[in-house]
């Protein structure tokens, strides 16, 4: 299975962009007012920082997967262990992101249909393309995916310039402060950081150097879609509106109205959205049933898919309700433990520990 | 050839699979809701009105059958409850996607409207761009019975008149919901007035018309109205005029003159002294002269500069009127002052904001308005006029 850069670029993008124009805008406005696109260039940077790292700690180890080299650095046992909470990470997401994204669908679409139905279908649809090709053809459906996506972000933005009073983000910085406005950041950052999966993805490109360039520039690009249409939902719907609505980028879309004829485009919007939902789930199926596999040592990773799946069902449905899955998840798990621990601390553990071992075997030579 | 009868096999079931059948709704079971009425009544329950599209009545009202809607109401302690009890009156599934507008009734609006607008932000079928009435004088279910003549749907008529003569398209309801929830600025919403349009013996003559704005305080209760040309003079002020035809008459000449006026803006600067606010508001458009009622003869640009100047004299005059009546009258900032004090001088209001309706009220204010005529049409001086009668 080999991918290209340019698929490295598209299956960053697209996977990153639908859920962070989901579900970070509202709570980063919430805690910034006005200034919340500046807690989004922010976070913009960092997460290029965080994919940096992640990318340079790959390519110590270029045709090795995260599994595998975590083991070369810190040993067979400690480099087994270490990768258990990003297991954790992965199938609990898997879960949420079902939960989340068939809820949405449910909402918008298909109001009567049982979310056990939605969640079994795009469940079915994620194992297809896991089992027939694996990263591979999730590469070349986000290549042609991607594009899509992003251009259904970029037509939602255009469409709505005819809304924008550029005067509802004033004042600057006097209402929130640096404090509200970092932390307004956090939660963007923890999805920007989902870019953490190179980790697993590099040893499949041709070019691993080109392929951390790629991921960068699809983190970079991602970053500054969000930001302009966080501008945007503030000029439109004002600081205080924007905070209270919970996907204040798809009031936007169906806000649109040009012209008396082109209105209700959201129900494209949330198609096209399906499309980013669907990557992102590929990926993470993907990326966990074949660490499982290499972690226990089993030849044939498509087996694993059939477990994960299983799980991830199992995983969606425990939610109480909608709030649970996406407000508690976030708060209580997603932004106090896996951002700092698997997407900053056990990266810049393991790229220290490898750059150390690296030199201290060149130098033995 | 057994792999492709197994093709045709999995294409035939994935063909039952995703028919999205499961939430099919036809068009004859629904009823399309346009417009919707709230009224309170004595006892503090709400009455809801709904105007119901007919499906097949629309059109063919000129052959005289039926008239395109009907309306139905019901009353309930909530919103949800109305909903639920109209449907109890229903053959067919309420629908409210596509509902254009929303009218309350005078009543309502003065007990205060905040218990009826979350289920609207709330419910995910409803769109945030919808248009939002009092209707002033009267209860909402009189005005969803009113028949208007020029379009199916009497909702539909409202929208249309709001659009083509006052501002930004279907974006009350939003506007107020911004109003609401920000400090500095208190919403507003156009008011709909039903008059008789003919001579007053004579049947069917009801029909409605496009009113000023209907002022809400920060607790979402009415307290007052503006008439519509001190409303122009609102929207003016928040920058969201259009285009407006102004006409005025002439000091020491007879007869008036007619302009269309074009491109305002507006720019509000207040000016911090001693703990003192006060508010330099600048106004300006360009307008083209539509009627001249007079004998100037405006090739001559001293002509021109006489009906300037008294453009700018007398909106000035009526602007200031019109400011001084919300301070004083209503004592609600509905202007926006409050949001550029925000914006210019944001840890003053930090202090100011809690108090700022009184501080509203004492603000100095002048006015200056500047209008500037570019064109006069394709005559100089009224045709119908002697040689000896134009003023040169």
């Amino acid at each position: 299975m080999k991918i290209s850069k340019y698929q490295i670029f598209w299956i960053i993008a697209s996977l990153e962009i639908g859920m962070v124009l989901l579900l970070t805008q509202s709570p980063a406005i919430e805690e910034a007012k006005q200034d919340a696109w500046i807690s989004f260039v922010i976070a913009g940077f960092a997460g290029i920082g965080i994919t940096f790292a992640a990318g340079k700690l790959s390519l110590l180890y270029p045709n090795k997967t995260f599994i595998q080299y975590s083991q070369s650095i810190l040993g067979k046992w400690l480099g087994r262990i270490i990768v258990i909470p990003y297991f954790i990470h992965w199938l609990s997401v898997i879960g949420v992101i079902f939960r989340q994204s068939s809820e949405i669908i449910q909402m918008t679409l298909f109001t009567q249909t049982p979310i056990f139905i939605l969640i079994v279908l795009l469940l079915l649809l994620v194992i297809y393309v896991n089992y027939i090709g694996g990263i591979e053809s999730i590469g070349r459906c986000s290549e042609i995916m991607g594009p899509l996506i992003l251009l259904m972000v970029i037509i939602t933005l255009v469409l709505n310039f005819n809304n924008l009073e550029w005067d509802k983000i004033l004042p600057v910085y006097t209402d929130s402060g640096l404090k509200s406005i970092l932390k307004g950041g956090l939660t963007p950052v923890s999805f920007y950081g989902e870019s953490v999966l190179i980790m697993m993805l590099l040893s499949f490109t041709e070019e691993p150097k080109k392929g951390v360039t790629c991921a960068i520039w699809g983190v970079g690009v991602v970053a500054l879609l969000v930001t302009i249409s966080t501008l945007e939902i503030l000029m439109v719907f004002g600081a205080n509106l924007s905070s209270r609505l919970w996907y204040p980028f798809f009031e936007m879309a169906r806000y649109i109205s040009l012209m008396r004829f082109i209105q209700n485009l959201e129900i494209i919007v949330t198609v096209i959205w399906i499309f980013s939902i669907f990557i992102k789930l590929s990926i993470y199926l993907f990326v966990s049933s074949y660490g499982i596999a290499q972690w226990l040592n089993i030849k044939n990773w498509r087996k694993v898919i059939w477990f994960v799946a299983i799980a991830s069902i199992v995983l969606s449905l425990i939610y109480p309700n909608n709030n649970v899955a996406s407000v508690s998840y976030l708060e209580q798990y997603w932004l106090p433990f896996v951002l700092p621990v698997n997407m900053i601390l056990i990266p810049l553990l393991l790229w220290g520990i490898g750059v150390i071992r690296k030199n201290s075997k060149q130098i033995d030579k | 050839m057994i792999k492709r009868l197994k093709i045709c096999l999995i294409l035939l079931v994935c063909m039952f699979l995703t028919t999205g059948c499961w939430d099919e709704r036809e068009i004859n079971d629904r009823a399309i809701i346009l417009g919707w009425g709230f009224d309170q009544n004595e006892e503090g329950d709400y009455i809801g009105s709904a105007q119901i599209v007919v499906p097949g009545e629309v059109g063919e009202r000129s052959s005289g059958q039926g008239k395109g809607y009907i309306v139905e109401t019901a009353t309930g302690k909530s919103l949800l409850d109305v909903t639920q009890n109209l449907q109890r009156k229903l053959s067919r599934e309420v629908f409210l996607s596509h509902q254009k507008v929303i009218v309350i009734g005078e009543r309502l609006a003065r007990n205060g409207i905040s218990n009826i607008l979350d289920v609207y932000s709330r419910e995910p079928e409803l769109p945030i761009r919808t248009n939002f009435f009092v209707l002033k004088n009267g209860e909402a279910f009189d005005f969803l019975e009113v028949p208007y003549k020029m379009e199916d749907m009497p909702s539909t008529a409202a929208l249309k008149m709001f659009q083509s003569t006052a501002g930004p398209e279907s974006t009350t309801f939003k506007d107020f919901l911004e109003g609401a929830s920000s400090e500095g600025i208190s919403p507003t919403v156009p008011i709909l007035e039903i008059i008789n349009s003919k001579k007053e013996k004579e049947k069917d003559t009801e029909t409605f018309r496009l009113g000023g704005r209907a002022i809400f305080n920060q607790d979402l209760e009415l307290v007052g109205f503006l008439s519509y040309r001190e409303s122009v003079d609102r929207l003016w002020i928040i920058n969201k005029l259009n285009t407006h035809k102004l006409t005025t008459n002439l000091l020491g000449e007879e007869g008036n003159v007619g302009i269309m006026g074009m491109n305002f803006k507006s720019k509000i600067q207040p000016i911090i002294q001693n703990d003192q606010v006060e508010f330099h508001i600048t106004l300006s458009g360009t307008g083209v002269v539509r009627e001249n009622n007079t004998a100037l003869d405006l090739k001559q640009p001293k002509n021109l500069q006489i009906i300037e100047r008294t453009f700018n004299k007398n909106l000035q005059d009526h602007m200031i009127s019109t400011i001084t009546k919300v301070q004083k009258e209503y004592k609600t900032d509905i202007l926006g002052f409050g949001q550029s004090i925000h914006k210019k001088y944001p840890r003053k209001w930090k202090i100011w904001k809690k108090d700022w309706s009184k501080k509203f009220s004492d603000a100095d204010i002048t006015v200056k308005v500047d209008i500037n005529i570019e064109r006069t049409g394709v005559t100089g001086s009224p045709l119908h006029l002697k040689e000896s009668e134009i003023q040169k």
